[in-house]
């Protein structure tokens, strides 16, 4: 493999300071995408930062109507903890579906938002449920924070310490997924606060996005949009070897119908 | 590139030492320990025929930096049973003709150690989900499964009785 110098900060300053000191570093959380991407000659860092001796990027913690993530919570704890298998189902739900449980033991949630995989999970579930996104330097909302593939509002060393989301009424996950990576070809993210539908999709575009026409419906009229009405075009549907754009609408579709049709009208 | 101070557990032996930061802990393992039960099958992070225990927890050794381990617990499938008084697991596979050739099956004994862990993972779906990760080329999984589910089942009734 290529050869890089490694590096364990133990604070977020300290990390951002070696960042700036470095030639071409890159951060180190899971690396479950960041390794095999050197391993392939797809990326070369001169240094490596590895994040997880930060404490304070680590942990669950409940607030009254909010829950916040450390960047560093993998995907096996987010499947796993208490508060959000209760709290925010869909997500636990999603978590529990990100590739395979080896995978899951090591990713992390920071890393896969940073990575900004236009297939990957996670974005769906942020936007659905409204996430703020704490960094080393900032606060961003994340209707600002996904920019294309791969590219994210983030500054050059920028860490993002940890994510806020809303706590809501009902969550869920429905996802079609490729057999060999399980990355989403298309993932749907719906959530339901005060009976009002937000719907997030990832996986069919270059990245992911709001479905505005269910947006903040109250969930009876949601469920009796007629699907077929809405115009993707504006959405920019993928069309590639995984599937075309016809059949991603027609995923889209089904994975909504499937997550709407359970819910009661209460 | 700069050496890093590892000290760690590997099958109950301490090592102390300082590293390359580019040595992955599958190469570690397989050119200087000769421990070649880890195998390697692909480069693309997806076969699982590499899996080992990182402090209880199944990882993929080729794609964790030996440096990201420093006081951490390593398990590999030789350090699970001996020839003459193997593990559980193995006993299980063996008994349900649960390999052919066996590349896949150092990576698929953790993956079975570690559901064995987890509470209320117990019906077929649930195992048969829980091998996403762990490719087998040659038998077709049936008997994977079917090893995996006398493992369970005697585990069960070893808890029951403590
Ligand atoms: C076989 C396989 C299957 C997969 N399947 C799926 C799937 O189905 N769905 C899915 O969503 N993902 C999937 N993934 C990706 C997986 O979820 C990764 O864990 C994730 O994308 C990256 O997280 P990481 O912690 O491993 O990040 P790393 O690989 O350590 O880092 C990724 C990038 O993000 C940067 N970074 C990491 N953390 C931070 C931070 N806190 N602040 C700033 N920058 C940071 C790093 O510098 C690096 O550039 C799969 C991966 C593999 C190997
Ligand atoms: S060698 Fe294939 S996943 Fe590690
Ligand atoms: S037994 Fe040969 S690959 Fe599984």
């Amino acid at each position: 493999m290529k050869k890089f110098n490694y590096h364990t900060p133990k604070n977020l300053n300290e990390g951002y300071e070696l960042f700036k000191s470095c030639d071409f570093p890159q951060y180190l959380a899971g690396g479950m995408t960041i390794l095999p991407s050197i391993k392939q000659g797809l990326a070369s860092p001169s240094d490596l930062i590895d994040l997880s001796y930060i404490n304070e990027m680590h942990g669950i913690t409940e607030h009254t109507n909010s829950i916040t993530l450390g960047g560093l919570t993998t995907h096996n704890e987010v499947a796993q903890s208490n508060i959000i298998i209760n709290k925010v189902p869909g997500l636990a739900s999603l978590a529990s579906e990100i590739a395979d449980n080896a995978v899951r033991n090591k990713g992390t949630l920071g890393g896969s938002i940073c990575n900004a995989d236009p297939a990957a999970d996670y974005p769906a579930a942020l936007i659905a449920l409204n996430a703020k996104l704490t960094t080393n330097l900032r606060e961003i909302h994340v209707k600002d924070f996904f920019l294309d593939m791969f590219e994210t509002s983030l500054y050059e060393g920028e860490i993002l310490k940890n994510i806020t989301l809303s706590k809501v009424d009902y969550s869920c996950y429905k996802k079609f997924s490729s057999q060999a990576s399980k990355y989403a070809i298309v993932g749907v993210f719906t959530s339901v606060n005060k009976k009002k539908v937000k719907v997030s999709i990832t996986g069919a575009s270059n990245k992911v996005f709001l479905l505005d026409e269910l947006d903040n419906l109250y969930l009876d009229k949601a469920k009796e949009f007629n699907l077929d009405k809405i115009n993707f075009n504006k959405y920019d549907i993928n069309n590639d070897i995984n599937a075309s754009a016809d059949y991603r609408v027609s995923l889209i579709k089904s994975l909504i119908k499937n997550s709407l049709k359970n819910l009661t009208h209460e | 590139m700069n050496k890093v101070k590892v000290n760690i557990k590997i099958n109950q032996e301490y090592i102390s030492k300082a590293v390359d930061a580019n040595i992955l802990l599958s190469d570690f393992l397989r050119y200087n320990l000769k421990l070649t039960g880890t195998h390697i099958g692909c480069d693309t992070s997806q076969c699982g025929s590499c899996i080992i225990m990182l402090d209880d927890k199944c990882v993929k050794s080729c794609s964790v930096l030996l440096a990201q381990c420093n006081n951490k617990n390593v398990v590999t499938v030789e350090g699970l049973g001996k020839i003459d008084k193997l593990h559980k697991v193995q006993e299980a596979f063996k008994n349900n003709h649960g390999l052919q050739c066996g590349f896949c099956t150092p990576g698929i004994l953790f993956s079975a150690l570690e559901l064995s862990m987890r509470k209320n993972q117990r019906s077929e779906y649930q195992i048969r989900k829980f091998l996403d990760g762990n490719f087998c080329r040659c038998t077709g999984y049936h008997n994977i499964v079917k090893s995996i589910k006398s493992f369970l089942k005697e585990k069960d009734l070893v808890n029951e009785k403590v």
